[in-house]
């Protein structure tokens, strides 16, 4: 076997750190396959405290994955979230690497 | 193709978004009782009452799932709609079939043998029974299961004990039925909501 062989064509360097942190990676997993939710239901869905997956939504935000609308129903806050399209692409690219890199590790 | 992941996000988000808070089993159970009970004791056709209540259906669970389940589990849009359209056709097409049966027999252009109903029942048995399988393939929740079990138990019973010969027998087994879905929905709710508190948006 040569030595080319072992080496992954994509390197860790390659991943989405972004995306590649656990909570925030739930989050994206949960917002991929719906067209978007409320804040009270990533609560639910992902475990986290409500202060922390604020920080996450934010982070995610700020990257430009994830598209947050802040509205009033009935003078109560709600909070939607919706994946944008760059961050399906961003998580499909990370699906697409993250599998490459396990498949071609010895 | 959809990796396993994602297949099994997917599910988890179609289950539990439709079926843990078992409303539509409320509503349904609901249904079937107002519909035998009218049956029962005003001698009206089944499908008057469910005419005048299924296209109000999805508008009173919306309702519901606002005030009970949202609050709870939150709210997802689900990207497929394929299974609602699949039961908005097939919903329509029984209908119609109940329209077309009724108007038929009250005007006398179908005579009625006593073999009518069963085979009506079956009809529906099937068309019901076929959805749950669909329903199965796709969230591999076991209620869909044991709802075509008791589609099928109940087509068996009118078959075998005859009861479409006596149409009392038939909508009291058909209320029981009823009754059963009914109260094991409520208690399910109940558990629903005691294991889900309320959630504060606070983001």
């Amino acid at each position: 076997m040569k030595v080319d062989d072992l080496t992954p064509d994509i390197s860790m360097e390659e991943i989405d750190r972004i995306i590649h942190e656990p909570a925030r990676l739930n989050i994206m997993l949960y917002l991929y396959v719906v067209e978007k939710s409320d804040f009270v239901y990533l609560v639910h869905k992902t475990g986290l405290t409500k202060g922390n997956l604020s920080v996450h939504l934010q982070k995610l935000e700020q990257n430009g994955y994830v598209e947050i609308l802040k509205e009033f129903v009935n003078r109560i806050p709600h909070t939607l979230i919706r994946l944008t399209s760059r961050g399906r692409k961003a998580f499909e690219q990370y699906k697409e690497n993250i599998i490459s890199i396990l498949q071609q590790t010895p | 193709m959809k990796d396993d992941l994602v297949r099994r996000a997917e599910q988890d988000v179609l289950n539990e978004q439709n079926l843990s808070d078992v409303i539509q089993q409320i509503v349904t159970g609901a249904l079937l009782s107002i519909s035998s009970l009218t049956w029962l004791l005003t001698d009206l056709e089944i499908g008057f009452p469910l005419l005048i209540i299924v296209p109000i259906i999805p508008f009173i669970v919306k309702q519901l799932r606002k005030r009970i389940t949202y609050p709870r589990i939150g709210y997802a849009k689900i990207k497929d709609k394929s299974t609602d359209i699949t039961i908005v056709m097939i919903v329509a097409g029984l209908l119609l079939f109940f329209a077309f049966s009724s108007y038929t027999f009250n005007l006398g252009i179908v005579p009625r043998s006593l073999l009518t109903d069963a085979w009506l029942v079956t009809f529906v048995a099937f068309i019901y029974l076929v959805l749950m399988i669909i329903g199965y393939l796709k969230r591999k929740h076991i209620i869909f299961l044991l709802y075509g079990g008791f589609a099928i138990l109940f087509t068996s019973a009118v078959w075998i004990f005859k009861l479409s010969i006596n149409m009392k027998l038939m909508f009291s087994c058909y209320l029981v039925l009823a009754v059963i879905t009914l109260i094991h929905g409520i208690f399910t709710l109940r558990a629903f909501i005691r294991k889900y508190p309320v959630l504060i948006d606070e983001s």
